[in-house]
């Protein structure tokens, strides 16, 4: 009796322990990477509907995300699924860190489905080559938040008639937003014009100044020869500097510190007329327990001046070249990107980067903003994703707060901008730009 | 009677210890074995990886699949070389200088006046320490909070004293004084600590001696308490300098990795920490992690050598 209960003990615990790894083989685990904003949130949520993976997410600080992903890869392991910026991609492909995915977009995703700059983008390295390590998992621009009760106001709209000679409306350039923008600050209807995140950190002021630049007809560089000086540098980069100048002076005390929360809560608490913001952080204004001006907020599309240029957020998700699970990856952003997934996508507050799925019904009645941003996706561009980013944005963030802020001149911060980002780029690319 | 003391005494066999084996060296060795392996693991091998990568050109991030090519010297060349280098150390001296100063002669005050009995003394020392108990990062979130174009500093500036706001965070001239504000705030108490511990040990006895010569307040200060407490306040000083230089976390939740408007408040460590793990430029970033702990080693020198002075002056 004794020898039989050893027996059936031991064949239980044989079974018990046989039984743990079946089940974590039917339900492999996958691990994705992404910073903290309302985007990781909702995919932490949708992936716990995906039947095939147990699916974790991990929205890490924007300030701390870049350097988790590429310490990760740095120890050849991580996150199966890191999502990344496209500025990040040239250096990420250039380590051998990420899986081509060109084969799997093509034949097993719909491919010309994608809106292709996005695709070209966040996913093509380098850009023209026809190689893609990522599929958009998130599309992103910038919006213009302004407070609709003002502008629908018939004693405001009177007054900025009565002062500028023209009609209150949702500006259609950059010149009548800076008008608009400098009627309001100070004035009897509301403290400050116009705010955005003019910080020097990570991307910041730098996204909130690039389509000021493009819009007047500048650029950033010469793709085709790595040439900065004398492009960046110009009169039309001047003029750029000098308008965000004009523009800062409309802005909340402080404003050169301003970052994302800055930027939301100075409209939300009722202090700024208008923001300029990414369309991922839509869902802050959306609800008034949050957002106390939410019921008067109108959204509109970020105006243009000379050209018309957006600058491009977003994201594309990848697989690791070092996870051991890339067979249940691919089968994950195949059932990320399915035509059911992406409409629970965007009804969560999403964005997606087909283009089918941006002109339905489900995303265009989603959210408030929503039908803007369809027409905003026409005119985004976006800036460098070679490896020398980091460094090259460093310096560029340093210049342009001081003289956005009025503590240097424009042109000294430009040219100072151009001779260090061209030594940057002389000293890594000695021999011209690479062969594409 | 048998007479015991001259009776054969048998010999009993010596007993073999159970634990013969597990002699005082051998307790030695198995009690550092674990901790010097971790300390080799942990500490030794990184520095030595890091010497080595110092010397090579590689980036952690781009270069994981090849391996590092030797330079020799040429990051250290490059950085030395490097006005932006110098930038770096020149605006972590114009922060350590001030805040160890400010934090030395406000919490050797605040020692001198904290050193006599008194009702309350310990509730107000215990609340005078409670900065420094804090996490840097929380305290620098606090005055970042404070800090703002809108905050409640800016708030009492121009309610109370009538004058326009400071730009605390955005200023390129006044953002180091943040800083070094918020140092001061949090290790004044450190400061005050051991000027406390210095004063309560000066023996008695000399203040009476000099009482009895009827010497002055200003005298007693001078050939008594300053000469007693001066090497104790200088080892504080050596922990303060050496802490303060290396400061990171402060700096990088006030001003971020771009140390603030012009890189104006951007310290040697947030400046390495840029450079290895922002750029991953891994090479060039030991190197300056060695230069940085070579000027840290060389002002604690020069700081023993004056505490060594003082002591045989004394």
């Amino acid at each position: 009796m004794k020898k039989m209960l050893v027996i059936v003990t031991v064949l239980t615990l044989v079974g018990l322990l046989s039984i743990g790894p079946v089940v974590a083989q039917d339900r492999p685990n996958l691990s994705i990477v992404w910073f903290a904003w309302p985007p990781c949130d909702l995919l932490s949520s949708l992936v716990a509907d995906y039947p095939d993976a147990n699916v974790t997410v991990s929205c890490v600080p924007i300030g701390e995300w870049r350097n988790q992903i590429f310490a990760d890869f740095a120890a050849q392991g991580g996150a199966d699924l890191p999502i990344l910026d496209s500025q990040f991609m040239g250096e990420a492909v250039a380590g051998s860190h990420l899986v081509d995915l060109t084969e799997f977009l093509q034949t097993e995703l719909p491919f010309d489905d994608y809106n292709q700059t996005a695709l070209s983008y966040y996913a093509e390295v380098p850009q023209g080559s026809g190689t893609y390590y990522s599929v958009p998992v998130i599309t992103d621009t910038r919006m213009l938040v302004y407070r609709r009760d003002l502008f629908e106001n018939p004693d405001v709209m009177a007054a900025y008639q009565a002062a500028t000679g023209q009609e209150l409306r949702v500006p259609q350039t950059w010149t009548e937003l800076l008008q608009i923008a400098q009627f309001f600050k100070g004035s009897e209807y509301i403290e400050n014009g116009f705010a955005t995140h003019w910080i020097n950190d990570g991307d910041l002021v730098q996204t909130a100044w690039n389509h000021i630049l493009w819009s007047w007809g500048g650029e950033l560089w010469d793709s085709a020869t790595y040439q900065v000086e004398g492009v960046l540098n110009n009169e039309v980069g001047v003029q750029a500097v000098e308008f965000a100048q004009q523009i800062f002076q409309t802005a909340p005390d402080g404003a050169a510190a301003f970052g994302f929360t800055e930027v939301v809560s100075t409209v939300c608490n009722g202090s700024t007329a208008m923001i300029e913001i990414w369309y991922g952080f839509g869902a802050a204004f959306t609800s008034a327990e949050t957002c106390e001006q939410s019921p008067n907020l109108g959204f509109a599309v970020v105006p243009g001046e000379v050209e018309h240029f957006i600058s491009l957020g977003g994201q594309g998700i990848s697989i690791s070249a070092y996870s051991p699970n890339q067979e249940a990856a691919f089968a994950f952003v195949s059932w990320l990107q399915s035509d059911e997934t992406q409409i629970a996508w965007v009804q969560g507050g999403g964005f997606p980067g087909r283009n089918s799925i941006l002109a339905s019904e489900e995303f265009l009645n989603a959210a408030p903003y929503n039908p803007t941003f369809a027409e905003a996706f026409q005119y985004v561009k976006d800036f460098w994703n070679i490896p020398e980013y980091a460094a090259l944005l460093a310096i560029q963030g340093e210049y342009l707060n001081l003289a956005i802020s009025g503590q240097m001149d424009a042109q000294e911060a430009l040219d100072l901008i151009a001779e260090e980002q061209q030594a940057v780029l002389d000293e890594a690319y000695p021999d011209g730009p690479p062969a594409p | 009677m048998t007479n015991l003391s001259s009776a054969p005494r048998t010999q009993t066999p010596r007993m073999r210890p159970r634990f013969g084996w597990f002699s005082d060296r051998w307790i030695a060795v198995s009690f550092l074995t674990p901790t010097m392996l971790l300390l080799l693991f942990m500490t030794v091998f990184p520095l030595i990886w890091s010497l080595y990568l110092s010397f090579t050109e590689w980036s952690v991030a781009r270069n994981t699949r090849e391996a590092p090519v030797w330079v020799g010297t040429q990051n250290y060349v490059d950085l030395l070389t490097n006005e932006r280098t110098w930038e770096r150390f020149v605006v972590t001296g114009q922060f350590v200088v001030p805040a160890v100063v400010i934090e030395l002669v406000l919490g050797f005050a605040v020692a001198m006046l904290l050193n006599r009995k008194f009702a309350g003394r310990g509730a107000l020392m215990t609340g005078l320490l409670i900065p420094m108990m804090l996490s840097p990062v929380v305290v620098a979130l606090f005055w970042r909070f404070m800090m703002q174009g809108d905050g409640v500093l800016n708030y009492y500036i121009e309610a109370v004293l009538g004058v326009p706001p400071v730009q605390w965070l955005t200023g390129r001239s006044v953002a180091l004084w943040s800083l070094v504000l918020v140092d001061v705030w949090m290790w004044t108490p450190f400061m005050m600590l051991i000027s406390l511990a210095g004063l309560s040990a000066v023996p008695k006895y000399l203040y009476e001696a000099a009482a009895v010569y009827r010497a002055s307040a200003w005298f007693r200060f001078r050939h008594i308490t300053l000469p007693m407490v001066t090497p104790l306040l200088l080892i504080a000083i050596i922990f303060r300098m050496m802490d303060a230089y290396k400061l990171f976390d402060q700096a990088f939740v006030l001003f971020g990795l771009g140390g603030g408007p012009g890189r104006s408040a951007q310290t040697a460590a947030l400046y390495i920490y840029q450079v290895a793990f922002d750029q991953f430029n891994t090479g060039e970033g030991s190197a300056l992690g060695y230069i940085m702990l070579v000027v840290i080693i060389a002002l604690a020198n020069i700081f023993i050598r004056v505490l060594n002075q003082a002591k045989t002056g004394q």
